[in-house]
């Protein structure tokens, strides 16, 4: 599926967060948006899923204009994975993982969908969690409770709200590895990310936001000492110690 | 694909293990109100002078007002702690159960009160609907979030707790007496025709909270996640809190205040069948209903022939059950 945005601006009361960001997402491409806190990159995924409306510009998916589509017909096709979830701490893992079925759930699930579930909690390497109470998980198996909600949904697009962010080295492997199959399965995987080696080494295409604006967008190219520096506002030393630990 | 199948296989046992916790309960409830129903009539029925027919009218109406009852105000908990995700969340957080003891003040107080049949309860009722205005009034003010409703409940329930405090010192000792008789709750206030009405309710009540239960799950994740997925939030959520507070006004305007109920029993099954609305609602309308009925023997046995009332002891039952399993639950 392909993804336009055309000129899109939004903000939080006064304050503008995106401004006239214009991009686009092919099929099987893996997307890392990256920048500073308060960049803009959780609002580029809130417009691109409809959660959050551009006060100008407008979105499409395959031509047709985001607006034009019905709510449960987004649901279809985007998978949304927030920063946070606060998902009732008594729900398994397996329950949990079940809410992601829910745009094709008419009434009860059936075996299909206790089947893609399954799969997506296998995928994550939480079939011995599946269960367990979320009271039970810690942190970062929550986190990968909701990337395998995200694949139950088997969406076209998936955006990931940083999905690694509080995953051990393993962990975020598993996951990016993950990410990248569905990438190369034809899926369009979107995911804003702080860590800058994991996503030049996993991503195909990289958009670095500073200010609410696109700074630079291509390939690997773009990580260059230059960019990160203005972009993330860091001494050329400091820079050098962060890449001789990441790379 | 094996290890596919051993995901599903465990989740349709315990899928199976719900079920079945759901099936014992809903017959533990229904014996419950059997024996509700018939104990002591023998004893009784041996009066000579007797009318068999009453009795058994007045005994029978009693027990589904306690069923019914039951199920309303625990189907009520459940969806006002997954919405508010805030377990102290029952139908008296947001203060209906206040307004609706306010408007029996002011008719007992006003309007002849208990003497003209149905005054208190339209009264009650119609204070409730006030008490909702106003919070939905405040919280759509506020954007419609789950702070802004918590909080506009809290300041409704201070204000009409504050309303009763005045109307209690401005009564005489009758009027005193009944204000306080009405807030105690009384399970004997159902009659055929209310109950037709609260059966009613209690049937499209809980028939659209079941059908809306994967958007509540959905909410529960997060606003954003709810948005993501097709649901719109506040919509979805100021909805079914306006039904969950109409059914608790109707609820607690027949039968007055029963404390305890919507709030701990949610709390009992989503330790017993876990958080998934699928097996937590039906689980928590039956058990709701069971505990009712036991609470109304008891209400009824403890210091038999004086009938304490139901809204004492839903509290005193309920609190220590309450506390074991909670304490069983750290423990573990």
């Amino acid at each position: 599926m392909n993804i336009t945005l055309n000129s899109i601006s939004c903000r939080y009361g006064k304050r503008v967060a995106l401004d006239a960001v214009s991009c686009s997402f092919s099929a099987g491409e893996m997307v890392a948006i990256i920048g500073p806190n308060g960049s803009g990159k959780s609002t580029m995924l809130r417009c691109i899923n409809r959660i959050m409306l551009p006060f100008r510009g407008f979105v499409t998916y395959d031509g047709k204009n985001l607006l034009d589509m019905k709510a449960s017909e987004v649901a279809e096709v985007v998978a949304y994975v927030p920063q946070y979830s606060e998902d009732d701490k008594y729900s398994t893992v397996f329950d949990s993982v079940l809410l992601g079925r829910k745009p094709y759930l008419r009434g009860v699930p059936t075996r299909g969908d206790y089947a893609k579930v399954a799969d997506a909690i296998v995928k994550m390497g939480l079939e011995e969690l599946s269960m367990r109470p979320l009271s039970a998980l810690s942190g970062g198996e929550r986190q990968r409770v909701m990337v395998a909600r995200a694949l139950a949904q088997h969406p076209a697009v998936i955006l990931l709200d940083e999905p690694i962010a509080s995953l051990d080295i393993k962990h975020q492997l598993g996951v990016m590895n993950t990410l990248r199959r569905l990438a190369d399965g034809g899926v369009t995987v979107i995911v804003t990310i702080h860590d800058v080696a994991m996503a030049a080494r996993y991503c195909n295409k990289t958009i670095m936001l500073k200010e609410g604006r696109i700074f630079a967008i291509g390939g690997s190219e773009i990580y260059t000492p230059e960019n990160i520096r203005v972009v993330y506002d860091v001494d050329k030393e400091l820079y050098e110690l962060y890449h001789s630990i990441h790379l | 694909m094996f290890m596919t199948n051993n995901v599903v296989i465990r989740y349709l046992s315990m899928q199976r293990r719900n079920r079945v916790i759901i099936l014992i309960i809903l017959l533990l409830a229904l014996i419950a109100a059997i024996v509700s129903a018939v104990a002591g009539l023998k004893t009784i029925f041996a009066n000579q002078y007797i009318v068999k027919e009453a009795i058994l009218s007045i005994r029978i109406t009693r027990v589904i007002s306690a069923l019914l009852c039951g199920v309303l105000l625990s189907v009520s908990g459940v969806i006002m702690q997954t919405l508010l995700k805030n377990p102290l969340a029952s139908p008296y957080t947001l203060g209906i159960s206040n307004a609706a003891a306010f408007g029996a003040a002011l008719s007992i107080l006003f309007f002849g009160g208990i003497s003209i049949p149905g005054v208190t309860f339209v009264s009650a009722f119609v204070v409730s609907l006030v008490g909702l205005a106003i919070i939905l009034l405040i919280s759509s003010l506020k954007g419609g979030g789950v702070e802004s409703v918590i909080m506009a409940g809290v300041v409704i329930n201070s204000l009409f707790s504050s309303g009763i405090a005045l109307l209690q010192y401005i009564a005489d000792s009758a009027q005193l007496a009944s204000i306080l008789f009405w807030t105690f709750g009384d399970l004997g206030r159902g009659e055929w025709n209310t109950l037709f009405a609260l059966l009613a309710v209690t049937v499209v009540a809980t028939l659209f909270f079941y059908s809306k239960r994967w958007d509540y799950k959905a909410l529960e994740v997060s606003d954003e996640y709810a948005r993501s997925v097709g649901v719109a939030p506040i919509r979805c959520r100021l909805t079914a809190l306006v039904i969950a507070s109409l059914i608790t006004a109707f609820t607690v305007s027949i039968f007055g205040v029963i404390a305890f109920v919507g709030l701990a029993v949610p709390h009992i099954m989503r330790r017993v069948v876990g958080g998934n609305l699928n097996y937590l609602l039906p689980s928590s309308m039956f058990f709701g209903a069971l505990f009712m009925v036991i609470c109304d023997m008891v209400s009824r046995y403890l210091l038999s022939p004086l009938l304490l009332p139901i809204g004492i002891i839903t509290s005193l039952v309920g609190v220590p059950v309450f506390l074991i399993i909670l304490c069983n639950f750290y423990r573990r």
